[in-house]
């Protein structure tokens, strides 16, 4: 954000005038693209919201502590499964299981962090690891009689309240819906003194402490958002797909989570979501990599990393603060 | 009024005393100095004021409330404000981000607050906002606002560092050496600065190795040598004490 | 009885295996305060290799195990020169090396995945099928390899460290890089003999290991976590309280294995992490600042 007000007077206007027609369109076309696109396009454009949220909710922990999460599948899991099993054995209405999963993956993310926060960097991104492994191997081979292993457990389709039953249309809108309260509290949280705490977390602890932040409180609570927006991305998922199985959730599924925050631009709300969804529909795309999709994210990773440490959306920045400076030296030096 | 008291203070690191029975008052109001030769134990002292590091044995008072026993970031919700040797900035972040970050200590919006908007929430962060600007401009580095803080030159990074401890409103100041690497016109700056904060009411402990700001700042100056509190006193006091003059001042005054 | 025996000395065996890799990890943080996320992919390399050579008698055994090493340390060495030392001196935060560590692993393990197509890695008992005997002991021979390598390992490491030059120049690269390089220790060579040798030392490990479990492409991040809990529970920092810390998790998994519940090895791998780290953060045996 700018504080020192408007420098570039004549051409901010017309940049602002652009902006708003460019929002309002995209706000019709969000709303009204079922309608637009249906079939494959549709079926992507969920996947990809889900992982919206993923990155949403690990770019917290990631993005503004500067922690590695390499456990958010496990949140994601925990979500999922967190629905199903109510749906199995208490027979509740789904809003209600969802509601209910949500609030125990955040309870159960509050009792691991107490744990898991008296390390930092690598000690506790492998410690997320492990939690995320913990889970796996309890759903795909310890409980098994609960969650029915490999097989994993069957969800009802959802029905509405006109009788019909939920097709993609419904969990398009209710996706959305949450990937926009998601996108909403991390913006409204990064431009708070709870933001400044978290990235001050990332980039001096010892500074952070003298200015009166508990880093230990506070990585707790970006813990406990972050599993709170996995597990609701689990458990609309499951829903949607009315399967809930160890396949979803797997190794892999931790390391794209954490891979699309770093494409989107780590630190960046808008990076998350653009990373998130890419992450997730690109795999669907690119079917004929087969068995090369771990070499695929591995060579992305790198060239991320190596490369463009910005992310998509911190490097088109970069680039689009380039091109303007260049477009005003070129009107300075008469060209 | 003794706004700081401390009560013989020792610190050792596996050893190494770092600290040897060292007590010192700090009178509400004033501007006192601590020097000493490099190692001394100094920027301990500052460390042991503001709990990165506890001490052995002894006692801290502040505002007659004993502090030793908290928790680092507990110490500047009491009023105590510091600035570090080496900087310590947020580099990464631009500058009003991390003055504004000052303002942690005493304002309590948290999470849901923040989430729902409430007006007491979006009202106290205007106030920080505000206050974030006002204390860039008292420093006269308002433009530098949206810059990440770690692209300023150094001058103006312990300017920025020092802007940070203001915002929280602190009663007292801790600077650690505040005018190491300022050249003559930014040191002369920073000495008028220093009386503007002194006259708002805030009582300010410096640690100085340039005795030309530290005989112009101070009422009174403490003398550590090896850990040791070996001097006390006004700076005419000082500049006339033999065994300072044998150990650290030389050929200066 | 039965029951007791097997699950001893596998839960030795397997954790030995977790110590040796938490051995490789402590000794790449000691030398440049990275963790290596590729270690466990090396420790499938070293179980690809001998799949490629070995267990098919393509090549003769000790050419074998003299590959198992070489190749994972070249490995190690490309992950190193391409990943690790471009990001340290661009000065960015250590976690952010660590995740370039793990494109490294995935790129390893994808390009070997592919090759492959994830299938399981044929393995066969190299050192011979019949027990020996100790008395009332009766002990593969696979594991006694396993103990014996690693004893050799540690013993041999211990000595490079603490005895010899390079060793001590691996030590001061780690604690006080600018105060080694003052003294003429070349950082970066440094860093790529230490990263050679540890890596060597995972490689011969899941060469050993993979007779005995499912040996596929993918075992290698589980590795990471178990090497890195074992580092961590011995205390890291020393190399050999990694190894001790290995053998505590291995018996700890097998017994859950083997009285409890099969599934639940994992499990409880997380909860002996979260002991730990509320009961002894700082591992078993504390490391000398």
């Amino acid at each position: 954000m700018k504080m020192n007000g408007m420098r570039h007077e004549k051409g901010n206007n017309v940049g602002r005038l652009a902006f708003l027609a460019f929002m309002a369109i995209l706000i019709l076309v969000v709303l009204f693209f079922p309608f637009l696109c249906g079939g494959r396009i549709l079926y992507l454009t969920i996947i990809g919201l889900v992982g919206a949220i993923l990155a949403l909710g690990t770019n917290i922990f990631f993005g503004y502590c500067g922690q590695i999460n390499f456990g958010a599948a496990g949140f994601f899991a925990a979500g999922g499964y967190g629905v199903a099993l109510l749906e199995k054995y208490l027979n509740l209405p789904f809003a209600i299981n969802l509601i209910l999963a949500v609030i125990i993956v955040g309870f159960l993310t509050l009792l691991i962090s107490l744990c898991l926060v008296r390390m930092r960097g690598h000690g506790l991104a492998l410690g997320t690891l492990a939690f995320a492994l913990g889970i796996h191997a309890s759903v795909s081979k310890g409980f098994v009689a609960f969650t029915g292993g490999e097989d994993g457990i069957n969800l009802a389709p959802l029905i509405l309240f006109n009788g019909s039953k939920a097709g993609d249309s419904f969990f398009y809108y209710l996706l959305v819906a949450a990937v926009a309260a998601c996108y909403w509290v991390s913006w409204v949280l990064r431009n708070s003194r709870v933001g400044r705490a978290m990235v001050g977390i990332a980039q001096n602890e010892t500074a952070a402490a003298s200015v009166g932040v508990d880093i230990k409180k506070y990585l707790r609570i970006a813990l406990v958002l972050n599993g709170v927006m996995g597990g609701l991305a689990g458990g609309i998922f499951v829903k949607w797909a009315s399967w809930c199985a160890p396949e979803y959730f797997n190794l892999m599924c931790n390391v794209i989570i954490l891979l699309s925050v770093v494409v989107g631009g780590t630190g960046s709300t808008l990076g998350a979501v653009v990373g998130g969804a890419s992450m997730y529909i690109l795999p669907q795309l690119l079917i004929a990599l087969a068995e090369f999709h771990v070499l695929f994210y591995g060579v992305i990773l790198a060239i991320f990393l190596r490369f463009l440490p910005r992310g998509i959306v911190g490097e088109t920045q970069r680039l689009y603060y380039w091109l303007s400076l260049r477009r005003s030296t070129n009107r300075i030096e008469g060209r | 009024m003794e706004l700081l008291c401390i009560e013989s203070v020792y610190v050792n690191f596996g050893g190494l005393q770092a600290l040897r029975d060292v007590s010192m008052d700090v009178k509400e109001g004033s501007i006192s100095a601590l020097i000493g030769p490099n190692g001394s134990g100094k920027t301990t002292l500052f460390n042991t004021i503001s709990n990165t590091v506890r001490p052995n044995s002894g006692k801290i008072f502040f505002a007659r409330e004993r502090i030793d026993h908290l928790s680092a970031h507990q110490i500047p919700g009491k009023g105590i404000g510091r600035t570090f040797q080496i900087v310590s900035l947020f580099g990464q972040t631009p500058t009003w981000e991390n003055v504004a970050s000052g303002a942690f200590s005493k304002t309590r919006a948290e999470i849901f607050p923040i989430i729902f908007q409430l007006p007491w929430a979006r009202h106290e962060e205007k106030r920080i906002r505000e206050r974030a600007m006002e204390a860039l401009r008292f420093f006269g580095i308002e433009n530098m606002a949206d810059k990440p803080a770690g692209m300023l030159p150094l001058g103006q990074q312990r300017v920025v560092e020092m802007a940070r401890a203001l915002v929280s409103e602190p009663k007292l100041l801790l600077l650690d050496e505040p005018f190491s690497g300022l050249n003559p016109r930014e040191s002369d700056m920073l000495q008028e600065k220093i009386f503007e904060i002194r006259n708002r009411g805030i009582t300010i402990l410096f640690v100085e190795h340039e005795m030309k700001a530290v005989m112009r700042l101070a009422d009174n100056i403490a003398v550590l040598n090896y850990g040791e509190k070996i001097a006390e006193g006004p700076p005419d006091s000082i500049r006339n004490n033999q065994e300072v003059i044998d150990i650290y001042l030389g050929k200066e005054c | 009885m039965e029951l007791f025996v097997i699950t001893v000395t596998t839960g030795i065996c397997i954790g030995v295996i977790y110590g040796l890799v938490g051995l490789s990890f402590t000794a790449i943080y000691n030398a440049s305060k990275i963790v290596n996320f590729s270690q466990g992919v090396l420790a499938m390399v070293g179980a690809f290799v001998g799949h490629l050579f070995v267990f098919n008698a393509k090549v003769p055994l000790y050419l074998g195990v003299v590959l198992c090493m070489a190749i994972p340390a070249i490995c190690g060495l490309w992950v190193n020169r391409f990943f690790s030392e471009p990001l340290l001196k661009r000065n960015v935060p250590l976690v952010t090396t660590f995740l370039a560590t793990l494109a490294g692993a995935l790129i390893i393990e994808g390009l070997v995945g592919g090759y492959t197509h994830f299938a399981y890695f044929e393995t066969r008992f190299v050192f011979g099928k019949e027990p020996v005997t100790f008395g009332l002991f009766r002990i593969s021979r696979q594991y006694l390899a396993i103990i014996i390598a690693a004893a050799v390992l540690c013993i041999g490491y211990w000595f490079l460290l603490n005895k010899t030059k390079i060793g001590l120049g691996i030590n001061a690269t780690g604690i006080d890089p600018d105060m080694a390089s003052l003294v003429g220790i070349n950082l970066s060579r440094t860093r790529m003999l230490a990263w050679a040798i540890s890596c060597g030392i995972t490689g011969i490990a899941g060469f050993l290991v993979a007779p005995l479990i499912l040996a596929t492409p993918l075992m290698g991040l589980p590795v990471v976590v178990d090497g890195f809990i074992a580092a961590i529970i011995g205390g890291f920092g020393n190399p050999l309280a990694a190894v001790l810390g290995g053998i505590i998790l291995g018996l700890l998994r097998y017994f859950f294995i083997g009285y409890i519940s099969a599934g639940l090895g994992d499990l409880c791998v997380f909860i002996a992490l979260l002991l730990t780290l509320a009961l002894r953060p700082q591992g078993i045996i504390r490391v000398r600042e």
